[in-house]
């Protein structure tokens, strides 16, 4: 059976007239389920107990047997700001000295070229970069290619970008 | 009007298909649903930064309430090797083992209590380290508590290893590596440092600040469904094919990132759950599923509630039931199409709801919808309509009657918008009824009329919804006195008295005639005023008891006569209120009788003693000295509730009648009686036409009583005395009339006197007849026929011209005498 609670004000009033009385917490219950902050403090059901267990077992595999997939590098973003383009970048590996060299091309216009070091985020890291100027690549469409180098080995991603 | 529930639960279900767009699911063992995961939106800045969700306490009264923990490992390992601590004693790890309930850990130096038997000095409880941190960063704990428990399962664990501590958070633990580097960073290597830089993490890529190149942002980015699989059969990736990078092997989509916050998790997780992943709910997909982020969207909603705020109304897909979230957590169950419309659904931000099903709905609890509502955190208190808030006052919290407060979390502001504050006079935003309140009662202002008489001008009026005006009990209406109610079908009618707070009740005859001024509304509100008469019927008096037929607009006063003749008896008059009389025109008839005609019906009546009498032509009235123009009109429901059609048609005397359904033709009488014309040839020798028969109803026919033959003479306004024969009429000379002795007799039943005018004149009759044109004379004398001989006559002198035909029926009515032979 579903609970019924006659649920009031849990504050005190202070209605702007200035003369509203303060009004006591009148809230009962029949249910321990949710508590004052909203919380459901049923016990966790066996889905949840499962999907935990489940996230432990990875956890231990991943802890004892499993190695290491290949370093990988992906474009994550790509956005514009006033100013420039954003190319933001995802390193599947735990890196903070490496390297990480963008080339740009377009058709009929001059090769962009940046390289920028790599930054840890804890499980994974980013290329420190890359931030192009607008006025650079215009309306064209061009090929952007980030090459990582670093202690995970290389990684190369290429995607088309647009300001 | 309140909607039943099985049919609101219908409409429910029926909105949420159109909303959606999609079937209602079937019921499933799982409360949020992972199908509606939205990888654009996993949950809302509001939600996530707001670290005041949870006190200490709260969080360690939450984690108890979430596992019981086998301290020493008695039960078995679900991992094999035996107990759980012959598993954990098999990788030098020995008790007592510690949960997330009793851990404890001193930050400084990583110290804690996992394997020993007292807490380390400065060691504090992972509720407080999860507090502290998510109050230093800014983050909810709630969000540390289901990172915890999407990372490594430790909230429900009830034996978990060191290393799920000191790796709780997954933080520094790549899924690629160097060779020959640890798994995870020993550099976070304890529970705190999981915790403080998981919760830094997070604001760092909320903050964006400068010098942290976040991979996600706001905008389309590109989110992949899997690092590459690992393929633990063959001990390699699946991904590891030609040249393509493992994490392609899965794919991506372009996801439109909305807010920092989910920009947060895919910089913590950078990964989203493909279809398999979300229609497994808490289960495995296929091997392309990641689970990180779609079970953080699971967990927060399975305990914490929504993630996205802009979403207050929560829908069962079980029941179809919907809710609007109590900041308490619990919910507020919208229990008709009012609530609905008053919440705002349909508008703005309200046309969105979170899909939960009955197990949610039960865990949580649910109460009606509150008349008033309150956000946390402010004191404001409002009602609220169609969307549109209106604040109350304490004056006005008063004279609504003091009703429930709801307090709502302060997110769900945003979805409303603000209006005018409320007032005493309140406007239904639903239908447009005005409600004057007052001490806790409400109380329906009868039209322009009694806001004008009550001088309510002086208040501000305000909207109000349903949901509030039903919280007020609705006593009387505001009415001015003299004003007339009525139900839709008009079977329930008053007139609101003097003092405004009673009623004259109307019979409902009365009613249903009265064509005044008249207001229409529902049962129950005439039902509020209290009688302060019996029924006012269409036969009333007044005070000076006057009588009167009320009918229409009028007031029809009676004199004695007609009084008399209507066959009521006094008796059945009832007092009518001044405030209805004066309503009234005052009509009058001259007639001793009433003259009436009945709406529709184009026929003029006399009534008498309760029955009609048809005037089936305007002269026939004029015949019986009345002016059916001065008959008034009553309505067929006054007519069929007081008189009855049974009285015979007032048909003037000497014309001549035949029933519809008849070939008898019949001569009305001059003392209200009929003749039957027998044969054509009587009706010949009176010089009828078939012309002058009028066709009339075989009821009036009937009616009419019979009288005796007519017999073809007449006399005349001068005495003098016709005989008709073959449509002629021959003048009697005085001096033979007393010959014939019968003519001597004027007829009841003679033709009339301008049908007599009307006919021929050919010669005078003498004091000898034959039948038509038969051979045999007679004279008549003294009353009596005697047979002549031609011979005779001739030989007296007589001539055949001189012999008076006449019909048989009047000859044999004369009387035979002996013959003169």
């Amino acid at each position: 059976m579903v609970a019924l609670l006659l649920i009031g004000s849990a504050t005190a009033f202070a209605f702007r007239d200035s003369i509203f009385p303060s009004k006591a917490t009148d809230k009962t219950t029949e249910s321990s389920s949710p508590t004052a902050t909203g919380t459901n403090q049923e016990p966790a059901t066996e889905d949840q107990k499962a999907a935990g267990d489940q996230a432990k077992e990875n956890f231990i595999k991943n802890n004892d047997s499993t190695p290491p997939s290949s370093a990988t590098i992906t474009i994550s973003s790509v956005s514009t700001n006033a100013d420039n383009l954003a190319i933001r970048t995802m390193i599947t590996a735990v890196d903070d000295s490496g390297t990480c060299t963008l080339t740009m091309t377009s058709s009929g216009k001059e090769t962009i070229s940046q390289t920028a070091g790599t930054q840890s985020l804890g499980s994974y890291s980013v290329c420190k970069g890359f931030n192009i100027n607008k006025s650079l690549i215009g309306s064209a469409t061009w090929k952007a290619k980030i090459i990582y180098k670093g202690s995970a080995g290389e990684a190369t991603t290429e995607q088309d970008v647009k300001a | 009007m309140k909607f039943p529930r099985a049919l609101m639960i219908g409409i429910f279900v029926l909105l949420g298909a159109t909303v959606l767009g999609v079937a209602v699911p079937a019921k499933t063992t799982f409360a949020a649903d992972a199908r509606n995961f939205n990888a654009g939106r996993i949950i809302d800045d509001s939600i996530f930064t707001d670290s005041n969700t949870m006190s200490v306490q709260d969080i360690q009264e939450f984690l108890n309430s979430k596992v019981t923990c086998d301290t020493w490992g008695q039960k078995p390992s679900e991992l094999g090797g035996g107990t759980r601590a012959q598993w954990m004693g098999a990788r030098g790890i020995y008790g007592p083992y510690r949960c997330i309930t009793d851990y404890y850990e001193n930050p400084s130096n990583s110290l804690s209590n996992y394997g020993r038997t007292v807490v380390p000095d400065g060691a504090i409880s992972a509720a407080q380290i999860i507090y502290n941190y998510s109050r230093q960063f800014d983050i909810n704990p709630q969000v540390l508590i289901v990172t915890l428990q999407k990372e490594n399962g430790l909230i429900t664990d009830e034996w978990p290893t060191p290393k799920q501590f000191s790796e709780a958070m997954g933080f520094g633990c790549p899924d690629n590596v160097a060779p020959g580097a640890p798994a995870c960073d020993p550099s976070f290597n304890s529970f705190s440092a999981q915790i403080y830089q998981a919760a830094r993490h997070f604001r760092g890529y909320i903050d964006n600040p400068s010098g942290w190149w976040v991979p996600y942002n706001t905008g389309d980015n590109t989110v992949y469904f899997n690092p590459g699989p690992y393929d633990s059969a063959n001990n390699r990736y699946f991904g590891r094919f030609g040249t393509r990078p493992d994490i392609q092997y899965c794919g991506s989509t372009t996801v439109n990132i909305e807010n920092r916050s989910t920009v947060a998790l895919y910089s913590y997780t950078p990964y989203q759950p493909n279809q398999s992943s979300k229609n497994a709910q808490y289960g495995k997909g296929d091997g392309c599923g990641a689970y990180g982020n779609r079970n953080f969207y699971l967990y927060f909603n399975d305990w914490f509630g929504p993630t996205v705020d802009a979403q207050p109304i929560i829908r069962s897909s079980t029941s179809g039931r919907m809710f609007v979230r109590a900041a308490s957590g619990a919910l507020y169950y919208i229990s008709n199409a009012d609530q609905l419309s008053d919440i705002g659904y349909g508008y703005g931000m309200m046309n969105t709801y979170l899909s939960v099903n009955d197990t949610y709905v039960n865990s949580h609890g649910y109460s009606d919808m509150p008349a008033l509502i309150q956000f946390e955190g402010a004191p404001e208190v409002y009602t609220y309509t169609s969307g549109v808030l209106h604040y109350v006052n304490y004056n006005t919290y008063q004279a609504y009657g003091s009703p429930a407060i709801g307090v709502l979390p302060a997110y769900i502001k945003r979805a409303f918008t603000t209006g005018g504050d409320a007032t005493v006079l309140v406007n239904n935003s639903r239908n447009g009824e005005l409600y004057m309140v007052s001490g806790g009662k409400r109380r329906y202002v009868v039209g322009p009329e009694a806001y004008s008489h009550y001088n309510l001008s002086a208040y501000p009026t305000s909207t109000g919804g349903p949901t509030i005006l039903a919280a007020i009990p609705e006593v009387a209406p505001l009415a001015k006195p003299g004003t007339v109610f009525t139900s839709p079908d008009q079977a329930i009618g008053a007139v609101v008295s003097e003092d405004g707070a009673h009623q004259y009740p109307l019979d409902k005859e009365l009613n249903k005639s009265l064509q005044i001024n008249k207001f229409v509304t529902r049962v129950d509100l005439i039902a509020k005023l209290d009688p302060a008469s019996s029924q006012v019927k269409n036969l009333a008096k007044d005070s000076s008891n006057n009588l009167y037929l009320i009918d229409q607009q009028y007031k029809l006063l009676l004199t004695p006569a007609q009084f008399a003749s209507l066959g009521y008896d006094a008796a059945s008059y009832t007092l009518a209120p001044q405030l209805l009389l004066s309503r009234l025109e005052t009509r009058s008839q001259a007639s001793d009788k009433l003259l009436i005609r009945i709406g529709g019906d184009p026929n003029t009546y006399l009534i008498q003693n309760k029955e009609l009498h048809l005037f089936e032509w305007q002269s026939d009235a004029v015949a019986y000295g009345y002016k059916a123009n001065d008959a008034l009109t009553i309505t067929r429901n006054t007519y069929d509730a007081y008189f009855n059609y049974k009285g015979a048609a007032l048909l003037p005397n000497g014309i001549l009648v035949r029933a519809s359904d008849s070939p008898y033709v019949y001569l009305l009488t001059a003392d209200g009686g009929k003749t039957h014309i027998t044969t054509a040839y009587k009706f010949a020798n009176l010089g009828y036409s078939f012309d002058w028969v009028r066709v009339v109803s075989p009821q009036s026919v009937a009616r009419i009583p019979t009288r005796e033959d007519v017999l073809p003479y007449a006399v005349d306004g001068s005495g003098q005395t016709w005989i008709l024969y073959q449509g002629a009429k021959r003048l009697v000379p005085p001096a033979y009339v007393s010959n014939y002795g019968l003519l001597t007799t004027t007829q009841a039943n003679q033709i009339t006197p301008w049908q007599l005018e009307s006919l021929p004149r050919t010669y005078n009759a003498s004091k000898f007849v034959r039948i038509d044109n038969t051979a045999n004379i007679y004279v008549v004398d003294a009353g009596a026929t005697h047979l002549l001989s031609a011979a005779r006559y001739l030989s007296l002198g007589g001539t055949w011209s001189d012999v008076t035909p006449i019909s048989s029926d009047l000859f044999y009515k004369i009387n035979q005498g002996e013959p003169w032979l």
